[in-house]
């Protein structure tokens, strides 16, 4: 058996602003392959903890690893390469889903691929949703279907390594279904997410405690979390 | 020229009287910020418009090369800082760069309209002030739309904005949404005044040459 390879890695950072961080003392290793979920109260850190990792917020008295590489600005613009973001409350803007799915089909660090009618295709029949809908203006979807879009532009970068902020929140039970095992049952994927959903909650592999400032693993069921009223 | 005539003071009180019907609407709906603005708008309007019959005549009369270049420069200047406070921008961060934006797209489009009407001599101050006062005029109402549009869709979107950062986009791809929006809504008026600019907006500019017996067919 192969030793488990560290994606990333924080040695006693802080996250979320210098003077009064949200986080403080935060050490974690994230290794290549497993499907991690923070988890804790709202308003905990949860989603800036995500979104340190790619650094959309300094990490600061402490040293944020990538794939073996201490983090900075280069190294940032690689991680990003590499990693896809799925945001929490998909705000799609004032375009069609088309043009949503396709923009960054345009941006540099995509590296001139080319959109893929198939690719886009396979995934809205993965995840239960129309083709008509691409010309629809996605201010007209449902909150559903703007979160399963989100997951399909993520997925269409082809990135194995996937940040995800409440990718359930918004779905029902069937969607639910569908993302968890495209995302989580198929471990095809790296998964670091953020959840309050005991639907995604419990097919994670991992799970860190994120509440009071302090970033922790849980080793409790998930009988334990709802006792103690943190998910 | 009949039919006008010196408007007296009393004629021109009575005519901001035609004011007080919006000004009521907007403090009844609460918009007393919005009153507040449009009385301190119209009164800095007559003030100048009453001054600017004294220093056009000086400028007319001096007609110097420096003196508009120095008049311009006020212009511009009171143009952009008028274009940063509304738009509630830091002056001391964009000052020089908003004002050398001001400068090159007004010097280029003012250098062109002289180029076209050629007048003699080239810098001849009842051509060079109306027309960049026109440029500037609009440049202000553009601009201000522009920078207000563009950051309070950014603030509003600001996930959509961290999601496509994450997600790889450089600063300006993710911005490229936000930037289209705010050109979309500046420069919306100013097309529906160009496709309506011979029905509307033109008869009553030249209303004024007309009923003085210009030619309407030269400048």
């Amino acid at each position: 058996m192969s030793e488990p390879r560290v994606l990333c890695q924080f040695k006693g950072g802080c996250v979320g602003g210098t003077r009064m961080p949200l986080l403080s003392g935060v050490d974690l290793t994230i290794e290549v392959g497993e499907s991690l979920v923070f988890h804790g109260p709202s308003g905990g850190g949860k989603s800036t903890l995500l979104k340190a990792l790619l650094g959309g917020h300094h990490v600061c008295r402490g040293e944020y690893w990538f794939q073996g590489q201490l983090v900075n600005e280069s190294v940032l613009k690689a991680l990003r390469r590499v990693v896809a973001y799925i945001p929490q409350q998909p705000e799609v803007g004032k375009e069609t889903v088309l043009d949503y799915l396709r923009r960054p089909f345009g941006w540099k660090a995509w590296g001139g691929s080319a959109f893929d009618h198939d690719v886009a295709g396979y995934w809205f029949a993965r995840f239960g949703l129309d083709q008509e809908i691409l010309s629809t203006f996605s201010d007209k979807l449902s909150g559903g279907q703007r979160q399963r879009i989100s997951i399909i532009r993520a997925l269409m970068t082809g990135r194995k390594i996937l940040v995800a902020d409440e990718p359930t929140s918004a779905l029902d039970d069937e969607a639910c279904r569908q993302v968890v095992d495209a995302l989580l049952l198929s471990n095809e994927f790296t998964v670091i997410s953020a959840s309050h959903d005991f639907r995604w909650i419990d097919h994670c592999q991992r799970r860190v405690l994120v509440a009071n400032g302090r970033v922790g693993e849980f080793k409790g069921s998930t009988e334990d979390n709802k006792k103690v009223g943190i998910v | 020229m009949s039919g006008s005539g010196a408007v007296g003071l009393v004629q021109l009180a009575l005519f901001y009287s035609v004011l007080l019907l919006p000004g009521a609407l907007l403090w009844w709906l609460g918009l007393r910020g919005l009153v507040k603005g449009l009385a301190i708008g119209v009164a800095r309007m007559t003030l100048q418009l009453g001054l600017i019959g004294i220093y056009l005549k000086f400028l007319f009369d001096q007609d110097s090369l420096w003196l508009n270049a120095v008049w311009l420069l006020v212009m511009l200047t009171i143009a952009n800082l008028h274009i940063l406070t509304r738009a509630k921008m830091s002056r001391g961060h964009l000052f020089w760069i908003s004002q050398f934006s001001l400068l090159v797209g007004v010097g280029l489009v003012l250098g062109g309209m002289i180029l076209v009407v050629q007048p003699e001599p080239w810098y001849q101050t009842r051509y060079l002030i109306p027309l960049a006062g026109m440029l500037l005029g609009n440049c202000l109402t553009g601009n201000i739309l522009v920078l207000e549009r563009f950051y309070s869709a950014v603030s509003e979107r600001y996930e959509q904005f961290m999601a496509d950062l994450l997600l790889g986009a450089s600063l300006y791809e993710a911005l490229q949404p936000f930037i289209r929006d705010a050109l979309q809504a500046a420069l919306n008026p100013v097309v529906a005044t160009l496709t309506t600019l011979g029905l509307v907006a033109l008869p009553g500019m030249m209303t004024g040459q007309i009923l003085g017996g210009r030619n309407r067919l030269r400048l």
